[in-house]
């Protein structure tokens, strides 16, 4: 609780952050009578516009005779910037945290607050794993208002609703769930709320922590809730009737629902023709489908159904995996293992070693590990040309390895019938999904006719004529005639 | 609550029409009509397509009930679990009969040497998933892969005809019709599918001019069954009684077949597919069924219940799908296919005739 006591108001500000030496007191005359004070938190606030925009107009101006000091330093002075007057303490204290500058007077109970926050941001670039050879190239950055100034800049409606929430009883992250009104149904708006609303965690430091929180399957291997860098895909989703969540902190933007035909959309399909797009479409699938499956059905038929080989590539094969001591299939596990090791060491490496690391692996382990005869070529090329395969589909790529795993490992054990019926099980797992009431595997399971001119055959835009009809939104009519 | 779209029951019934009758039907009902298998079974096609007939009545009058909902409604809750109960030792022998079918399948094109249980456990796990998922689960996986088996179908069944001869077949009805008949009978047990499309009843979005839809696919359905059964007789004639599985023997033994290549690993795909999924679409039935009757709550128990149920007749069969062969064409075809084929005739007749009643009374 303020009291009407300048250096007594001071003093809780300073308990209250238990005198961290971040916390700044500027005490000065304002209105060339009063004691004043600013508080703020150093290097989260522009003091150019401090100074120039709040210290001086208050030294400079005078008060008239029952006017409010609190009420002259909003109306007349510092008008052009986001101002409030504040009389409750915790949110006085929310607002330093999020880089206002509080103003105390001698003898008020009320502050004056000022939107004076300068963070440390990133300019706006594009992406660098989402890199597109047309279309725009902007990408989110960390900071939330730049973020939906993007959107905003690309959807200049009134209709373009922006939720604030705050998660994180620590970190007071800001979220902004948004969507068009009148497009986007209410009831997974509403889900969404809920479900964010219900979230009481110490700190949200990126949008990824949400994820978990959102996704109704918890413990699956499919991501359930789509993510862009790029405005211009998230503008686009949201036109779609589409929920996005934007998180302070994260470049990353949340949308829902997400179904699985997204990952094998990539936003060049939109700025190419649509025969490429559909070609490319096609191309993703077969990679993903091969990166899964054929380590599998290498050890498949190494094992069980060698009838299966063309005779010339069978004996071609059955030369180069002679004397190796490792079964085809125990031999395809360990460059896997391998391989996945690798990827991750690269990953984590410093840049420049991890550059070398890669060379170290693909080539000098490789070639060495078949001329010393613990591997076969035929081996090391399925697993490096899967590895391959599975960046067709970027997105998911962690669930490819590990599908690539499992499939190896049922063509290893049970064959082809292993293969088979993992296929099938994969499937009816993709079918059985549903997410926020939308199928996962549309539209092709259930079959949505309306939806696959954007589906493995990409139609032109001038066939948009509707909104995707796969998930629940509103004002259904997108292009009129 | 409507779970299946028209197109999705389409699919469904195109899968339980065909699955069945690719692979051991022909040469089973070869044995006993001879040359004139294939009219015996063009035959029994009608009486398909008559059952199809009532089950698109039954489904478009009642679309807002269940068939357990309308068994109780008529017959009250005694008369209806006993058709239940037949319908349920119908589709349980169907299943025991699939699964011993997929087995000596994988045994003849995929492995030498296969462990029972390593094939009946992972089988049982997945179609036992597919079953607990529901039959929405199950509808939507059909339509990601009836494209493909219809495909494999129509493409093993064409790239045979190159090895055809009509003398197969022809003359017909030579010895007069009593081997046609004997044909007909020994088709019972593959026959009254369509029965089971009844427990989808009040469960379809009925779209459009349904009747047409259902009734030209399931006709579809039953033209392919035609097609694969005529392709087969005559490419192999009378050396059919050495054939163990007709559309996975078609392009086989067929020079311009193997000439393409591996051609009827194809098939085996194709028939492995539609053969899980249709055990899986019987196996949520059975499930369904015993939830009906008993009043389970959860799909886990009685699915797990009807496995355990299949698992024991295949061990007490022996996992042979001679055994079974053998036992469809003696006292099991009499008990099975013809006692439930009958019992549900009378149920849909007795339905008809209350109806009739109602009516008069009203007037």
């Amino acid at each position: 609780m303020l009291t009407k006591s300048l250096v007594k108001n001071i003093s809780l500000i300073k308990e209250a952050f238990h005198n961290s030496q971040d916390i700044i007191v500027r005490e000065f005359m304002s209105f060339q009578k009063t004691k004043s004070a600013l508080i703020f938190l150093d290097g989260c606030v522009d003091k150019q516009f401090l100074i120039s925009g709040v210290i001086k107009p208050l030294q400079e101006t005078k008060t008239k005779k029952n006017e409010k000091i609190n009420d002259v330093a909003i109306q007349k002075i510092v008008s052009f910037a986001q101002v409030s007057k504040e009389k409750d303490f915790n949110t006085i204290i929310a607002n330093i945290n999020n880089g206002f500058c509080i103003i105390f007077f001698d003898g008020e109970t009320e502050v004056t607050c000022v939107g004076s926050s300068k963070w440390p941001i990133r300019t706006v670039s594009e992406p660098p794993t989402s890199a597109v050879i047309q279309g725009p190239r902007e990408g989110f950055v960390e900071d939330i208002t730049t973020n939906i100034s993007l959107l905003r800049k690309r959807l200049k409606s009134p209709h373009l609703i922006f939720e604030k929430l705050e998660i994180g009883s620590y970190t007071k992250t800001q979220i902004r769930i948004c969507y068009l009104n009148g497009v986007a149904s209410e009831q997974i708006v509403q889900l969404i709320r809920e479900k964010l609303s219900k979230i009481n965690i110490d700190g949200i430091i990126d949008s990824s922590y949400l994820t978990s929180f959102l996704e109704d399957r918890r413990h699956s291997v499919f991501r359930q809730v789509g993510s862009s860098e790029k405005p211009d895909i998230v503008a686009s989703k949201i036109l779609e009737g589409r929920v996005a969540i934007l998180c302070d902190g994260s470049p990353i933007v949340l949308t829902l629902p997400y179904l699985l035909i997204e990952d094998f959309q990539s936003s060049n399909d939109y700025y190419s023709t649509s025969t490429s797009a559909t070609f490319l479409r096609w191309l993703r699938l077969f990679g993903a489908i091969f990166a899964i499956m054929l380590p599998g059905l290498y050890v498949s038929m190494m094992l069980y159904h060698y009838k299966l080989i063309p005779i010339k590539l069978l004996i071609s094969i059955s030369s180069s995996i002679e004397g190796i001591p490792l079964s085809p299939f125990l031999e395809v596990l360990f460059i896997i293992f391998l391989f996945e090791i690798l990827y991750e060491a690269s990953l984590r490496m410093p840049r420049y070693l991890g550059l070398a690391l890669s060379v170290v692996g693909a080539l000098i382990l490789g070639d060495t590990a078949v001329k010393a005869g613990l591997i076969s070529p035929p081996a090391v090329m399925i697993v490096a040309l899967t590895g391959v395969m599975s960046y067709t589909v970027p997105n998911q790529n962690v669930q490819i390895s590990i599908l690539r795993l499992v499939f190896t490992i049922l063509g290893g054990v049970l064959g082809f019938y292993g293969i088979i019926l993992g296929s099938l099980f994969l499937v009816g797992y993709l079918c059985g999904m549903e997410n926020y009431s939308a199928p996962y595997f549309a539209p092709f399971g259930p079959y949505v006719k309306s939806d696959q001119k954007d589906g493995m055959f990409k139609k032109p835009i001038t066939d948009f004529v509707m909104r995707p009809q796969s998930f629940s939104n509103k004002n259904k009519v997108r292009l009129k005639k | 609550m409507k779970e299946l779209t028209t197109h999705q029951f389409i699919l469904i019934s195109i899968f339980l029409l065909l699955s069945t009758k690719i692979l051991t039907f022909q040469p089973i009902v070869y044995e006993s009509a001879q040359k004139d298998a294939f009219w015996s079974i063009l035959f029994g096609a009608i009486f398909d397509l008559l059952i199809l007939l009532v089950v698109c009545f039954l489904l478009i009058k009642h679309k807002d009930i269940t068939f357990f909902e309308l068994l109780n409604k008529i017959f009250g809750k005694i008369v209806s679990r006993i058709i239940l109960a037949v319908m349920f030792v119908f589709i349980l022998f169907k299943v025991v009969f699939l699964a011993e079918e997929t087995f000596s399948f994988f045994t003849k094109f995929l492995y030498e040497d296969l462990n029972v249980w390593v094939y009946i456990l992972p089988m049982a796990f997945v179609c036992g998933y597919f079953s607990i998922k529901g039959i929405k689960t199950i509808s939507r996986t059909v339509e990601i892969f009836y494209f493909f088996v219809l495909l494999g179908i129509i493409l093993c069944s064409l790239t045979s005809i190159d090895g055809v001869s009509l003398n197969n077949i022809l003359p017909c009805f030579e010895d007069g019709m009593h081997k046609t008949f004997n044909g007909m009978l020994t088709q019972t047990f593959y026959r009254g599918n369509a029965l089971i499309l009844l427990l989808f009843m009040g469960k379809i979005k009925l779209s459009k001019h349904f009747s047409l839809k259902f009734l030209g696919a399931t006709s579809f359905a039953t033209i392919l069954v035609l097609g694969v059964t005529l392709v087969f007789y005559l490419v192999y004639g009378p050396s059919t009684t050495y054939v163990e599985f007709a559309l996975a023997d078609l392009p086989q033994y067929n020079p311009f077949v193997s000439d393409l290549g591996r051609l009827n690993w194809l098939c085996v795909v194709v028939c492995v597919i539609a053969l899980i999924l249709t055990t899986s679409i019987m196996l949520y039935c059975l499930s369904l069924i015993l939830r009906w009757t008993f009043g389970f709550k959860r799909s886990l128990i009685s699915t797990a219940f009807s496995e355990f149920l299949i698992v024991l007749i295949a061990y007490l069969n022996d996992f042979s799908i001679i055994l079974m062969e053998q036992k469809i064409l003696s006292s099991w075809q009499l008990v099975v296919g013809i006692g439930g084929g009958i019992i549900f005739i009378l149920a849909i007749l007795l339905l008809l005739l209350r109806r009739k009643n109602e009516q008069s009374v009203k007037i």
